[in-house]
């Protein structure tokens, strides 16, 4: 009966595609720490520091700012970075806030967007900035050197990128799934 | 068990595993459709009469991601903002600081969906508007395939006779 066999080996080849699918999914969800493989999904902000020009250490946006930086299959991310204490607007709308209220929204934010890749040979992160809350930084290629160690994302933010000399540190962990 | 109950066996179980495995197959809830990068392409507000302001200009940059956990992440930013003249953004001028602010919306946080009421809540943690940060935002859905509209029943600009309207469309 060469038809039934046909469907036999037909159906035998969906149940093994289908079992593949399962194994792929639980060999990517097992990787090991110390790689970090694809920046794909969702991080969270652990801390940030800036070391001034004069080798100070600072932290511009507190010492543990409320950071969230999504990146998608295809390389798009989204970054934001919040400091802690920002307060609110007085009047309650944007339109009608304070000269104090508009800089310290800016100077205690960083929000940008736009598309991310990873080169692992030069441990370097390539951001393409498409849209920044600073906006001198929209369009502009940004390259900074990353460490990836025990799940913890680090990059610095070269002094050219400040504008004053300042190097930015930012460390990200993976969200739990 | 004969040759052709075996293979009725097998097939059975390969279908039901791609049909679990294939979401395509099924309806997807609107929590699902929702899942991924979107482009924000209009942030308006629309009068009683049907006219229009471009709340970002004509052409509004912005993103909004939602990821499968129950993370949102979304910016809108207009169009040609002025940069800092200084470029510092530790040295901006009051009206630099201002513009910077008025021509962006960003905020992050949780969302959940409901599927009976077509509404998405965006719990908002933090926001470039830190009045909003600890609100939620409970905002009526709309999605066909790649297109998506959130209505805002009251914006927090414009006053009280208009609604606010945000369109995206799905990133590819």
């Amino acid at each position: 009966m060469p038809t039934m066999r046909k469907a036999c080996v037909f159906a035998a080849s969906l149940l093994a595609i289908s079992l593949w699918g399962v194994s792929i999914d639980g060999a990517m969800a097992q990787s090991a720490s110390n790689e970090i493989g694809s920046l794909e999904g969702t991080w969270l902000m652990e801390s940030a520091y800036e070391i001034r020009a004069d080798g100070t250490r600072t932290t511009n946006y507190g010492e543990h700012p409320n950071g969230l930086l999504t990146v998608d299959a295809e390389g798009r991310y989204n970054l934001q970075i919040f400091r802690q204490d920002r307060p609110a607007f007085a009047s309650g709308d944007k339109a009608r806030g304070t000269p104090e209220e508009y800089s310290r929204a800016v100077l205690g934010s960083s929000t940008h967007f736009g598309k991310l890749s990873i080169d692992p040979a030069r441990r370097q992160l390539i951001f393409d900035v498409e849209a920044a809350s600073f906006p001198n930084w929209e369009g502009k290629r940004q390259v900074r050197d990353y460490e990836y160690k025990d799940g913890l994302l680090t990059y610095a933010v070269p002094a050219s990128a400040s504008g004053n000399g300042t190097i930015a540190y930012s460390i990200w962990r993976r969200a739990p799934r | 068990m004969n040759r052709r109950n075996g293979c009725t066996c097998v097939a059975s179980l390969s279908f039901a595993l791609l049909f679990f495995a294939s979401p395509a197959l099924a309806q997807k809830p609107l929590k699902e459709q929702l899942v991924g990068t979107w482009t924000i392409v209009l942030v308006d507000n629309v009068r009683a009469d049907g006219s229009r302001i471009n709340l970002y200009g004509p052409n509004p940059q912005g993103i909004a991601m939602f990821d499968a956990e129950g993370h949102y992440s979304l910016q809108i930013m207009s169009d040609g903002r002025p940069k800092f003249s200084a470029n510092d953004k530790s040295k901006g001028t009051a009206e630099e600081y201002k513009a910077a602010v008025q021509g962006s919306n960003c905020h992050f946080g949780r969302y959940t969906v409901d599927e009976a009421n077509h509404t998405v809540t965006l719990h908002v943690e933090h926001a470039t508007f830190s009045n909003w940060e600890g609100t939620d935002l409970k905002w009526p859905l709309s999605l066909t395939g790649d297109e998506s509209k959130i209505t805002i029943p009251h914006p927090t600009t414009g006053g009280a006779d208009v609604t606010g309207e945000v369109g995206l469309k799905r990133a590819h």
